[in-house]
């Protein structure tokens, strides 16, 4: 046999790689083990899974970051079964939304800590879900009522997620 | 938190504030409201006419009052009045239903939209 039948195309990932998956995978158990508790209202969700996205910011940079956050909601959407069906377009218009703030803050002279960038990802998460709902899925004036209690639990929660994200910032230093 | 973190949750504080005192005082005023019965026969109400409205339900007549460019059940056939307790309705989007005698009441603004799409 020559030598080049037998040669193998290798593709050799890198520590980066590595570590954006097992981030990402992190990332995705978190949105799926969310996706199975039940919440009082609505478009509530704890976003434990946006904590893995702060941290990648944080500790490794936006790139990874928005490798993370990509992979999560295309590989989550396809292992919950909601790939291309309204909930993956709400999932993305969230994720875009608070992905595109965290970079606009990430390259800003501004410096927020963990709890600046969770507050700022989560009611970024919320407006994007919320403005999609409203002009793909339901128009209706009504809609607006919900806006500001939406935004509250994103305040509280995007609070707690930064606290969490800060903590584990300082474990792992 | 450093001073960043504060300056972020004061503004997000105070758009909540803003935005629950703009829920409350909705600026866009309805100026009809479409009362239906049996969730079929519609009538449709001009706001601006003050009037007395008395449809027929399973159970009997319920009444609205329309004063001012706003609407109330005054009364009802019904056990527990929730709809007589909801009040004044002026609000584009509002909506209050008698259940038991099945009449419902929405306002609608000048424009009008879907309720939901679905694909």
């Amino acid at each position: 046999m020559t030598e080049k039948a037998t040669r193998l195309i290798q593709l050799t990932p890198t520590r980066q790689d590595v570590r954006i998956a097992w981030l990402a995978a992190l990332a995705i158990s978190l949105h799926i083990l969310e996706s199975a508790v039940p919440m009082p209202l609505p478009g509530i969700k704890p976003g434990l899974a946006n904590i893995v996205t702060l941290f990648t910011l944080l500790r490794y940079g936006l790139s990874e970051a928005i490798w993370v956050s990509v992979i999560r909601v295309l590989a989550g959407s396809l292992i919950i079964g909601s790939f291309l069906t309204p909930t993956f377009f709400l999932s993305l218009a969230g994720m875009s939304a608070s992905i595109g703030m965290l970079a606009l803050f990430y390259h800003s002279p501004l410096k927020p800590g963990p709890i600046g960038y969770s507050l700022v990802a989560a009611q970024a998460h919320i407006s994007g879900q919320f403005l999609t709902a409203y002009f793909l899925f339901i128009p209706h004036p009504g809609m607006w009522n919900l806006l500001p209690f939406l935004l509250s639990f994103a305040i509280v929660l995007g609070v707690l997620n930064g606290i969490i994200t800060r903590s584990l910032l300082r474990r792992l230093q | 938190m450093n001073r960043t973190d504060l300056i972020i949750l004061g503004l997000s504080l105070a758009l909540i504030v803003g935005l629950f005192i703009r829920t409350f005082h909705p600026h866009e005023d309805g100026a009809y409201a479409y009362i239906r019965s049996d969730g079929a026969s519609v009538q449709r109400v001009d706001l601006h006419h003050d009037q007395i409205i008395r449809v027929k339900g399973p159970l009997g007549e319920t009444v609205f009052e329309v004063n001012a460019g706003k609407i109330r059940f005054i009364n009802s056939p019904c056990p527990n009045k929730i709809c007589i307790h909801s009040g004044w309705h002026d609000a584009a989007g509002d909506f209050a239903a008698c259940l038991p005698n099945r009449v419902t009441l929405e306002i609608k603004g000048s424009t009008s939209s879907y309720d939901s799409l679905s694909y």
